[in-house]
């Protein structure tokens, strides 16, 4: 008998059970957060950004595109967040936020509460990326943006594609968190302004105890990128050692990066052994190059990122006070025991640092700066 | 009479049980014990496992067509039999029901956060009473179809994730002066590397299965080098320092990653949620079957189909009653502490036995 009827039932019951999930909501039912602002604003937590637009616009055209703002008032995370709550009218979606925003006062106060919050709830994705803005986030989301959809996606898609060509660090809440409970080192966040209808990348937030402890200028923040990104690249131009009015511009990547550390004489010694490679990618008025003109070249761009990362472990000793590139972390491997009896943030100012960068200009692009000899 | 399984059919499904719940879980019970030297420590676990993996194996082939309960009659008599079997009995229900429930639980956390948990169990006993009322054979040709698609993702995944870790958080490697750490930390080994007893329920043909050592000591290695992989990827990643904050830990790690070049399947943690279902549905269903191969000895004026569905209503019933999450981990760890009973002491006894009195020369 039940076999008879096997196929009617399956076919009566599979309809039922292929519906949806238990809570499926439309998508124009769900509140898409894009990004998420956070400031200090008195004694308050103020959460602001940008939502997704998907109401169909006059005319039966498809607002897609479009995003608005929105802005909630707490004491604590959670009342601000209930202050959001009650004005939404669909479900909190969070799966598609790009980026999350501190303004300068909340990063001065410490964000590892809200670090911690961001990883431990459920619904944010933990590969969210993490910036500083210049401005207070509710002013940041109010402009423009001409070259994207909304600010939340400028910011990400700039410093994206900044951090894939080796020009900034994209810093997401589970490497925060990973650094955060390695407990002894601090970290580098994005910071970023929206300017002129663009977002702009300004350079890289120091963060000690996850508090706010300084900048480092874009312009200035080649050594960190020498020592942090997966693959720096730098940009610059040269004077030629035999005629210093002679211009060339150089591409500097990284070829090899080799970090050692030991404990000697009651000092932590960091080793920085650094292989670049470098490209010229024209030189700004063509004429010959001899060899000892690229020898001097080499030993020039050498001397410039050893001083540009020389200048910012000063700067990390003297101005942070804080492990911002995660030395410990090579030194916790390499000495296991000392580590376990040292206080590492207090021993880290007055390491020393040995650098050595070797550069090798590779080739000359698709220039050959000697061919007027050979026509002569 | 069904035909017995192929060497394929018994290292595909001790690899779906043994991997099981287990593997999500794997780099925080081993790191929080052994720190970065984990690799140590599994590695070691791995070369005992083989050996005990061997032993079971060796009782299985020597006493051919047979299970614990025949063999162990002849070996210690039927009143100690009997005290075996209800001990297995409690160890596989135990298993069985609480796995379940932990990965109702999770799923709830991870994706379905307004589904009830009941609701998750209910569709996950469901799936399993059909397998389990197929038999052996169709469980085994699951987990023959869900095996090697597990296998190929997880390497994938972990590869994915070392592209993401730093060598730097892995290290150091070994350091001597933790070497005591690295041995006390076996005792975590234990969850991970519990299902393989099931063999001792798994008939074993001497012509169909004549090369069944080899394939057991090579799937074992294979177990611990991915253990090992999965462990030292998932720390390479975030650090040890955070793995052990990290309860469901693989799945946690990989919820902080978006792979961009791989575009809709970016994000990876999807992809393992599918295979790591996949991978329990097999291992739920072999512990229930576990269950059935042990009480159908004793009760048998049932039909089986029936008795599979009042096995799974039990299971079903009890699953419910830990109020929390954590009282189900703490009933899963201690199981797993029993387990050496079931892998090592009980087959230990009887293997000796066997030796002693050379019933594997008469046989």
């Amino acid at each position: 008998m039940i076999n008879r009827y096997k196929n009617i039932v399956i076919v009566v019951l599979l309809p039922l059970l292929l519906t949806g999930c238990w809570d499926y909501k439309d998508v124009n039912k769900r509140d898409i957060i894009i990004s998420i602002g956070v400031d200090q604003v008195d004694n308050s937590v103020e959460f602001t950004g940008e939502a997704a637009k998907l109401m169909s616009a006059k005319g039966g055209e498809s607002s897609m595109m479009a995003a608005y703002e929105y802005i909630s008032l707490g004491k604590h995370y959670e009342g601000s967040r209930a202050d959001y709550d009650a004005e939404i009218p669909g479900p909190y979606f969070a799966g598609a936020v790009r980026c999350v925003v501190f303004s300068k006062k909340f990063g001065a106060k410490g964000i590892e509460p809200y670090m911690n919050r961001l990883y431990n709830i459920v619904g944010f994705r933990n590969s969210v990326l993490i910036v500083i803005s210049e401005e207070a986030p509710r002013d940041l989301f109010r402009r423009k943006i001409q070259n994207d959809i909304c600010v939340g996606y400028a910011i990400e898609d700039t410093v994206k594609y900044l951090d894939d060509n080796g020009g900034a660090l994209y810093k997401t809440v589970q490497e925060i968190i990973s650094d955060i409970q390695f407990r002894s080192i601090g970290y580098f966040i994005p910071y970023v302004t929206v300017d002129k209808g663009t977002a702009k990348y300004l350079g890289l937030a120091a963060m000690k105890d996850s508090k706010l402890v300084g900048i480092v200028k874009n312009g200035d923040s080649a050594g960190v990128l020498f020592l942090l990104s997966k693959q720096p690249t730098n940009e610059g131009v040269f004077a030629s050692s035999s005629n210093e009015k002679k211009l060339l511009a150089i591409k500097t990547t990284l070829g090899k990066r080799r970090i050692k550390t030991s404990y000697k004489d009651k000092n932590i010694h960091i080793d920085i052994d650094l292989k670049l490679k470098s490209q010229l990618q024209y030189e700004y008025n063509i004429g010959p190059l001899s060899k000892q003109d690229i020898k001097k070249l080499e030993e020039t761009i050498s001397t410039r990122i050893k001083d540009s990362i020389l200048a910012v472990t000063k700067r990390s000793q003297k101005e942070f006070k804080s492990d911002v590139f995660g030395f410990a972390r090579y030194f916790k491997g390499e000495n296991p025991e000392v580590y376990k009896s040292m206080d590492w943030n207090k021993e880290y100012q007055n390491a020393i640092f040995h650098i050595n960068v070797d550069t090798t200009i590779v080739n000359t692009n698709l220039l050959d700066p000697n061919a007027e000899k050979q026509i002569k | 009479m069904e035909k017995s399984l192929t060497n394929r059919q018994i290292v595909v499904m001790l690899y779906s049980i043994i991997l099981g719940y287990g593997d999500v879980n794997v780099p925080k019970q081993v790191a929080s014990a052994a720190g970065t030297g984990s690799w140590f420590s599994l590695l070691i676990a791995t070369i005992i496992f083989i050996l005990i993996s061997c032993m079971i194996t060796y009782l299985q082939y020597v006493y051919e067509g047979k299970t614990l309960y025949e063999y162990s009659e002849i070996l210690v008599g039927k009143s100690i039999t009997n005290l075996f079997l209800v001990i297995y009995l409690i160890y596989f229900s135990v298993y069985f029901t609480m796995v379940v429930r932990i990965y109702s639980e999770v799923v709830n956390l991870i994706i379905l956060n307004k589904t009830p948990v009941i609701f998750i169990c209910l569709i996950s006993y469901i799936v399993i009473a059909y397998a389990l009322s197929k038999g052996i054979n169709v469980i085994a040709r699951v987990c023959e179809i869900y095996v090697p698609i597990n296998i190929f993702v997880i390497i994938l995944i972990n590869f994915l994730l070392v592209s993401k870790g730093k060598y730097v958080n892995i290290m150091p490697l070994f350091s001597t002066s933790d070497i005591m750490k690295y041995f006390k930390a076996l005792q975590a080994t234990i969850l991970p590397f519990t299902g393989m007893e099931i063999l001792l329920f798994i008939p074993i043909s001497r012509t169909e299965n004549k090369d069944i050592f080899k394939y057991i000591i090579l799937l074992i290695g294979f177990i611990g080098i991915l253990f090992i992989d999965i462990v030292e990827s998932t720390i390479s990643v975030v650090g040890v320092e955070s793995v052990v904050f990290l309860k469901e830990t693989v799945l946690s790690v990989l919820k902080g990653i978006d792979i961009y070049s791989l575009d809709i399947i970016r994000r990876l943690d999807g992809l393992y949620i599918v295979i790591w279902i996949m991978n329990l549905v097999c291992a739920m269903s072999l512990w229930s079957y576990g269950i059935i191969t042990i009480v159908s000895r004793k009760v048998k004026n049932v039909k089986y189909n029936f008795m599979v569905i009042i096995i799974v209503c039990i299971s079903f019933i009890v699953s419910q009653m830990p109020k929390t999450m954590d009282q189900v981990e703490l009933i899963l760890q201690y199981n797993s502490y029993s387990g050496v009973v079931m892998f090592f002491v009980i087959p230990a006894i009887l293997f000796i036995i066997t030796k002693v009195k050379k019933y594997d020369k008469q046989v």
